[in-house]
């Protein structure tokens, strides 16, 4: 578990962060998103102590970093992934993966074992990728390695700050669920810094919004999504929330019928996350307030906003 | 010409090597020197940008510096020979080694260091694996340029006795062997070319490989250096050396067989081409030389300190100069040889016989002449302001003109009188004719063995075989050896041994 209490970075007279406090539980996938400028980065930073607070208290599992002696043994348990995977251009692809392996000690063997293993599992093969350099490689595999050498060590922690923004859209699509994936198999926590707010929504199990230094709102993506704390937040998802569907749009358009169903959804819940309920049971109604929606309404709604777009 | 090179080749080739050889040394353990210091010095200083910055302006500073004054200042404390010819160009190549190496290491992309911190990576790590090998391009740079500069700058060396390939290209100027010249040069320039050639391909290679190199290059010729100095240490040696030129190498030359043919136990080692007046009385008075030839009237313009004006008796300046060295400098100034070395002014032999010209002040009688001075006569008291009161003379043109250029000037009868020195070699080259100064108005200059008392005094074998000079040599003997050396490209020591033996000087 990672704790903030009270974090406040000044710079000069300008605050960086000013008293933010958040918790971020274990195995969780954490989103820090806002626009940028907005203290992310320095946040993040904070974790393994590549930043320090003015004031407050950064806690790992109860234990404040701030009270850490060894510096180096404190980073080795937290993977970081940069924008672009910075992967060192003089080392080849092995070396990068290996290089928290060799921090550790491992023996040479383990290290490639380690290195061939991670390289299959995001799909780059072996043969071809141990001996490459940085520069024979995609924007797309690069991060792929940068990711692989964060997971190499096994680290309790990852963080990613901006790690796809660098990217063309379909790597930056193929890239998160790359994420959402490993961290289905790894249950490590992440803390994952963006200022795009459609990977933030596409990623978080929960997320944070800053703004100009100050936490504004964290909650899930359905919880921001659908009750926004404040003008900032609702301004940033606006976005998303008109190309979201909520079953709230579904009924204010004039469907279902007043009744019980026998699944509850909320008035927030989008159209994927209904969908999925009928993958499981074609024939359910969902309840939703006092109104009920039939799997029928579904398809006529998806057919109305066709025809008003058409 | 490339006859005359290869010519030149064929008969000083072993020696040719060894000054091949000492350059290479002289510039490798420079270079290295440079590295081992300009390297680490800015690793330490990357997290200290202020101090990267003073080290910069310094060397930069140092830089400026003319090579020749860092050799002066040097020769005091340090003495002659390998040793501050080292340290000069060690002074010289840290600029650009430390410049580079310090962009390098300064201008690594941030993100990388920051990935390297964010793991947790050694010290050891971070910096032999990540900023070194990412600042090596730049480093190999400041190597190459270091490496060119140090090589090219070496050639000085072999002006304070360091040796090297400059020895040629002096030898050629003050010689007017271009022979000499190109082989010095040219081979400097190859070397030069190869040096650059080699740390670029180095550049393809590891860093582990240039260290390596760098630990087995150092060894080696530390120990080369080592051995050689060591087996200097073991004899004793006395050291002549002698200003620019061919006729002061011939006649330390002459000071060496003497000294040998008397005490043939004593190692002597002759450093021609040693540089300027200064820069032998200094090595002389601080004890890195024991000998050198020097002129009388040199001594009473620049070297004593006297209100009286020089005399126009040889003899008379010749005691004068003893006595004032003596008193002010506890220098031994043996008796000179017989010839002048003085200014003189020469005209061709067909105008001297056509107008009756003998003396300088014949040249009255001819104001329809053009002269050409060197541009130092042309200017001082004791050169042709000085004459030309003193004769009364006038001339239809006077222009100034390069010293080696004046003598071709006037045998191609662009000029028609000139002035020189009484041994210049051309005189004979030319046919020319010397005009007599029977007014006595150049201050007599003649040469004569320099050394400390406290030489002279532990060393009386030495001072009695160099005495055997004394009277000896005359202006045309001495003529006749300067066009042996400097027209006929004869070694001086062959020219030396050669005239003592048929004076019955030496058997
Ligand atoms: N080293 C620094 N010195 C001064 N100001 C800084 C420094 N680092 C960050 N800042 C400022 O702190 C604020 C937050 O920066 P950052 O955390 O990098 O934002 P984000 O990652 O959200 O874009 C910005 O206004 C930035 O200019
Ligand atoms: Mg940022």
């Amino acid at each position: 578990m990672l704790t903030f209490k009270q974090v406040t970075k000044a710079y000069g007279d300008q605050r960086a962060l000013d008293a933010v406090s958040l918790t971020i539980a274990s195995h969780e996938l954490f989103v820090l998103v806002g626009p940028s400028g907005s203290g992310k980065t320095t946040l993040l930073k904070m974790i393994n102590r590549l930043n320090t607070p003015t004031s407050g208290q950064i806690l790992i599992d109860d234990s404040d970093v701030a009270a850490v002696t060894d510096v180096r043994a404190l980073r080795r348990r937290i993977g970081y992934v940069l924008q672009g995977g910075a992967l060192f251009p003089n080392m080849t692809v092995a070396q990068n993966v290996a290089v928290p392996l060799a921090t550790l000690g491992w023996s040479q063997a383990a290290q490639t074992a380690r290195v061939t293993e991670l390289l299959t599992q995001v799909g780059l093969s072996p043969e071809r990728f141990l001996t490459r350099k940085p520069s024979e490689l995609s924007g797309g595999e690069a991060q792929r390695v940068g990711i692989i050498r964060a997971l190499a060590a096994k680290p309790d922690i990852i963080l990613m700050d901006e790690p796809f923004s660098a990217l063309d859209p379909l790597s930056r699509t193929q890239l998160q669920a790359l994420v959402r994936q490993l961290h289905a198999a790894l249950k490590t926590t992440i803390v994952f810094v963006t200022h795009d707010m459609d990977e933030a929504l596409a990623l978080a199990d929960r997320l944070a919004v800053m703004h100009a230094g100050q936490l504004q709102q964290v909650g899930t993506p359905a919880e921001l999504l659908g009750a926004p704390a404040n003008d900032f937040v609702a301004q940033f998802f606006a976005g998303a929330r008109d190309a979201q569907q909520y079953l709230r749009q579904v009924i204010a358009a004039g469907f279902g019928h007043p009744g019980t169903g026998e699944q509850a959804l909320a008035p927030t819940a989008t159209l994927q996350a209904w969908a999925q309920v009928l993958r499981q049971t074609p024939t359910q109604a969902v309840q939703v307030g006092p109104t009920v929606l039939e799997p029928a309404d579904l398809i006529a709604y998806l057919a109305s906003t066709k025809e008003v777009r058409a | 010409m490339s006859q005359a090179i290869l010519t030149y080749w064929q008969e000083n080739g072993a020696e040719i090597w060894r000054a091949l050889g000492q350059h290479l040394a002289l510039s490798l353990l420079a270079t290295l020197i440079t590295m081992v210091i300009a390297i680490p010095l800015a690793v330490v200083l990357i997290d200290h940008r202020r101090a990267g910055e003073a080290v910069l302006q310094v060397a930069s500073v140092i830089q400026t510096i003319p090579s020749l004054a860092i050799l002066g200042l040097l020769i005091p404390l340090v003495g002659i020979g390998t040793v501050p010819a080292l340290i000069a160009l060690v002074l010289y190549a840290i600029m650009p080694v430390f410049s580079n190496t310090y962009a390098g290491l300064t201008n690594i992309d941030p993100r990388l260091i920051e990935a390297a911190d964010a793991f947790g990576v050694s010290r050891r790590f971070k910096l032999f694996r990540v900023q070194l090998p990412l600042a090596m391009p730049m480093i190999l740079t400041g190597l190459r340029l270091a490496a060119v500069m140090v090589i090219g700058t070496a050639t000085l060396a072999a002006l304070i006795g360091g040796g090297g390939l400059g020895t040629y290209i002096l030898l050629g100027i003050q010689t007017n062997n271009n022979a000499a010249l190109i082989i010095g040069a040219g081979l400097a320039a190859a070397l030069a070319l190869i040096a650059s050639a080699m740390i670029k391909l180095l550049a393809r290679g590891s860093w582990r490989w240039l260290a390596g190199g760098t630990v087995a290059l150092l060894v080696i010729s530390g120990t080369a250096l080592g051995v050689t100095t060591w087996r200097n240490a073991n004899r004793e040696t006395i050291t002549i050396a002698g200003k620019m030129g061919g006729e002061p190498e011939v006649l330390i030359h002459m000071y060496k067989d003497l000294i040998q043919a008397a005490d043939p136990s004593v190692h002597v080692a002759v450093k021609p081409n040693f540089g300027g007046t200064a820069f032998l009385f200094k090595g002389l008075t601080s004890g890195k030389i024991d000998i050198y030839p020097e002129f009388t009237g040199t001594v009473l313009q620049s070297l004593v300190k006297t209100d009286q004006a020089v005399p126009h008796q040889p003899a008379k300046a010749y005691q004068q100069a003893k006595q004032l060295l003596a008193r002010q400098f506890q220098l031994t100034y043996l008796p000179p040889m017989a010839y002048q070395n003085g200014y003189m002014m020469t005209v061709r032999r067909a105008d001297a016989e056509r107008y009756q010209l003998q003396t300088i002040g014949d040249l009255q009688r001819v104001p329809q002449f053009q002269a050409a001075y060197d541009p130092d006569f042309y200017q001082q008291a004791d050169g042709w302001p000085g004459l030309q009161q003193a004769y009364g003379l006038q001339f239809s043109k006077v222009r100034t003109m390069e010293p080696a250029l004046r003598y071709e000037a006037l045998a191609d009868k662009h000029v028609d009188v000139t002035d020189g020195y009484t041994t210049d070699p051309q005189i004979k080259e030319y046919d020319l004719v010397v005009l007599e100064d029977d007014q006595a108005f150049f201050p007599p200059y003649q040469g004569a063995p320099l050394m400390s008392t406290t030489f002279a005094k532990a060393h009386p074998k030495v001072v009695q075989a160099l005495n055997r000079l004394a009277g000896k040599v005359t202006t045309a003997q001495m003529q006749a050896l300067n066009y042996a050396v400097t027209v006929k490209h004869e070694k001086a020591a062959t020219v030396a041994r050669r005239f003592l033996k048929d004076q019955g000087l030496i058997d």
